[in-house]
């Protein structure tokens, strides 16, 4: 959008802007948002005054109004915002093993098929690790327990689950439990104990049978005929409820291959025939093993752009109809687009929740910034680990050069296409996906496929919200 | 700005700015929103203007039309929000800046007490039972944790 600077622009305050399909999206650092067609932000960006009577209140009110900034509510909403800057690792992902039972074509997370040495986690490791996450800063944490798949750990796991549900009570700091099954091990034995750690449940559902068996193969057997077992048991559980303790809605998790791509409803529809609230539309990212299979089940931005766009559209059309079913990265999104809030997705946080807002933990008690930092640890490039959990605590952790690295590469205001840019307020950059794709922690985010993936998702967002009545439906996505 | 020395589709396109028009570092940023599409060298030509020249990434063609339209209208964006930036640096450092010394002034949280003895011993008595626990499912052959190929053996031909 070609604006000449004006003497007048004076009058406007730090604004972003972008063309979405014709008219103008403007931010600003307060996460607060306005469209214009692109005569009215021709006026304002010459005059910084509201192209009509009917902007005046709204862009006043979102800081869009230099003559109006209401410095102690901005400054508030921007800490409220932000609030995540001042907690510490709130997230603590413990990788109980790297064994596997499964062969999925896209697995990021280094899975063996043996035991050997290193790839489950000891109990005294386990516990170490629990010890240092209650340590951490953050007012409350999360624990979360991923593998490979980690019910092949089970002795361990469930003594981690107890423990750290003791050490909650003793310390006094609230504690949430996550697992994540492909659920293939799953029995009502361990299904009881998890639920009465009130220990949220989370699998991989790639939708109808036949994508999501070639997607996650398992030897002899349909992995799908399992998720769905098991979703319907929790979900069963959860709907009931019952005395004693709280049951969560069981959640899942899809990632898209290339043979997703043209299969958007069907696979909504598969989630929403399941009862399930959420869908997560995932991209691939060439981390890991995932990265050599990139030819066979890789997709340009453009491709993803195009299906998520679709999707989401379909999605938005179900929940008109009485479906009650969220996109989840919308939702977060939304979160912190229409309701000022952070809703703790790491991924999009300037900066990246790397070393200060989440660690992970390897089988052999080694710390890495995140789990996609870890995943190329057992690669064989140990970048980005900030070192054992057996001699390290905060002060180690924040200046270890891993999470320096990635604060300092992650910082927004230091790439030079995401300073400038309108989405800038909710967006956020992955180090390890840059050094992964690009050889390069910062990036380059003009040829960058994570940023065009995410450009993608919030063109197809706030194009949805320039539309009344499927803003009144996105408005019902955000934390009630 | 002057116009591109070749024709529509070509191997180098290169531009002249002026920088009385365009100061550098807003032709960095153009040139750099750009350098997706195509490979960007900047040389200064003597004191008044520099030369940005686009090539194509290994095996591509430019279009120096399209080009030349796209690298116009990023150059006029980034004098516009060159002086946006410019005119509201000193107050959106002064916003942050009370927002993140509000945050600074919260009290800190008590330091989180260590565990008592009669803490210790809780926990210690709990680790003991569970592991009791898994050494009973386990002796009663319990054998939930085990791949496919510790319970069946490894498969030796194709999938099925």
């Amino acid at each position: 959008m070609a604006v000449k600077a004006a003497k007048r622009t004076e009058r406007v305050p730090q604004v972003y802007w972008r063309d979405i399909g014709g008219r103008m999206l403007l931010t600003n650092d307060f996460g607060s948002y306005a469209v214009m067609t692109e005569a009215e932000f021709r006026r304002y960006m010459k005059t910084g005054a509201p192209p009509s009577p009917a902007f005046r209140d709204k862009l006043g009110a979102s800081g869009f109004l230099r003559e109006r900034l209401d410095m102690e509510a901005l400054a508030a909403g921007w800490r409220r915002r932000n609030a995540f800057l001042f907690a510490g690792p709130g997230l603590h992902i413990l990788v109980m093993t790297l064994r596997c039972n499964q062969g999925c074509l896209y697995c990021q997370s280094g899975a063996v098929r043996s035991p050997g040495p290193g790839t489950d986690m000891s109990w005294e490791t386990a516990r170490r690790c629990v010890d240092l996450a209650f340590a951490s800063p953050a007012p409350a944490i999360t624990i979360e327990f991923q593998g490979g798949e980690p019910l092949l750990n089970w002795g361990v796991l469930k003594k981690t689950v107890d423990y750290a549900r003791s050490l909650e009570k003793k310390k006094g700091k609230p504690l949430s439990l996550a697992l994540i099954s492909n659920f293939t091990l799953m029995d009502e034995k361990k299904a009881e104990f998890l639920l009465s750690r009130e220990c949220s449940i989370c699998t991989s559902l790639d939708g109808p049978a036949d994508l999501h068996d070639r997607n996650r193969p398992f030897s002899g057997a349909s992995s799908h005929a399992a998720v769905v077992r098991w979703l319907k048991y929790f979900k069963r559980r959860s709907d009931r409820q019952g005395p004693g303790y709280r049951i969560f809605k069981p959640g899942a998790l899809l990632t898209v291959s290339r043979d997703s791509l043209g299969r958007g409803r069907e696979i909504v529809d598969e989630y929403a025939g399941l009862g399930l609230e959420d869908i997560f539309l995932r991209p691939l990212a060439p981390i890991g093993y995932a990265k050599r299979a990139w030819p066979k089940i890789g997709y340009s931005a453009e491709e993803f752009s195009r299906f998520y766009a679709g999707t989401l559209d379909h999605i938005i059309a179900l929940n008109a109809r009485g479906t009650r079913i969220k996109e989840k990265t919308a939702s977060m999104f939304l979160e912190k687009i229409l309701a000022g809030r952070d809703p703790g997705f790491m991924d999009a946080r300037c900066p990246c929740g790397a070393g200060v807002g989440q660690l992970a933990y390897d089988p052999r008690g080694q710390v890495y910034t995140c789990d996609e930092g870890r995943m190329m640890g057992w690669e064989g490039d140990d970048m980005f680990r900030i070192g054992d959990v057996r001699g390290l605590d905060y002060g180690r952790i924040a200046s270890a050069p891993a999470s320096r690295a990635c604060c300092a590469s992650s910082n927004l205001e230091q790439q030079p296409m995401c300073s400038r840019c309108a989405y800038r307020p909710y967006c956020g950059v992955c180090p390890v996906y840059n050094f992964e794709a690009q050889r390069s922690l910062w990036g380059h985010m003009p040829s960058n496929g994570r940023c065009a993936v995410f450009m993608g998702i919030f063109d197809a967002i706030f194009r949805a919200l320039a539309s009344p009545k499927k803003a009144k439906i996105l408005a019902g996505w955000t934390a009630e | 700005m002057s116009r591109p020395r070749s024709g529509s589709v070509i191997d180098k396109v290169p531009f002249i700015v002026k920088l009385a028009e365009h100061p550098l570092d807003n032709v960095r940023y153009a040139a750099y929103a750009l350098s997706g599409v195509a490979r960007v060298a900047l040389a200064l030509k003597g004191r008044g203007s520099v030369e940005v020249t686009f090539s194509p990434a290994p095996g591509g063609k430019l279009d120096a039309a399209a080009l030349k339209k796209a690298f116009k209208r990023e150059l006029q964006d980034e004098a516009l929000r060159a002086r946006v930036f410019a005119l509201n640096a000193g107050l959106r450092e002064h916003l942050i800046l009370r927002a993140m010394a509000a945050a600074a002034a919260k009290p800190a949280p008590p330091p989180e007490p260590g565990l008592t003895p009669e803490q210790e011993r809780e926990l210690e008595a709990l680790i003991a039972s569970v592991e009791k626990e898994i050494k009973q499912e386990s002796a009663a052959g319990g054998r939930a944790a085990a791949t496919w190929e510790e319970r069946y053996g490894r498969k030796s031909g194709k999938k099925n």
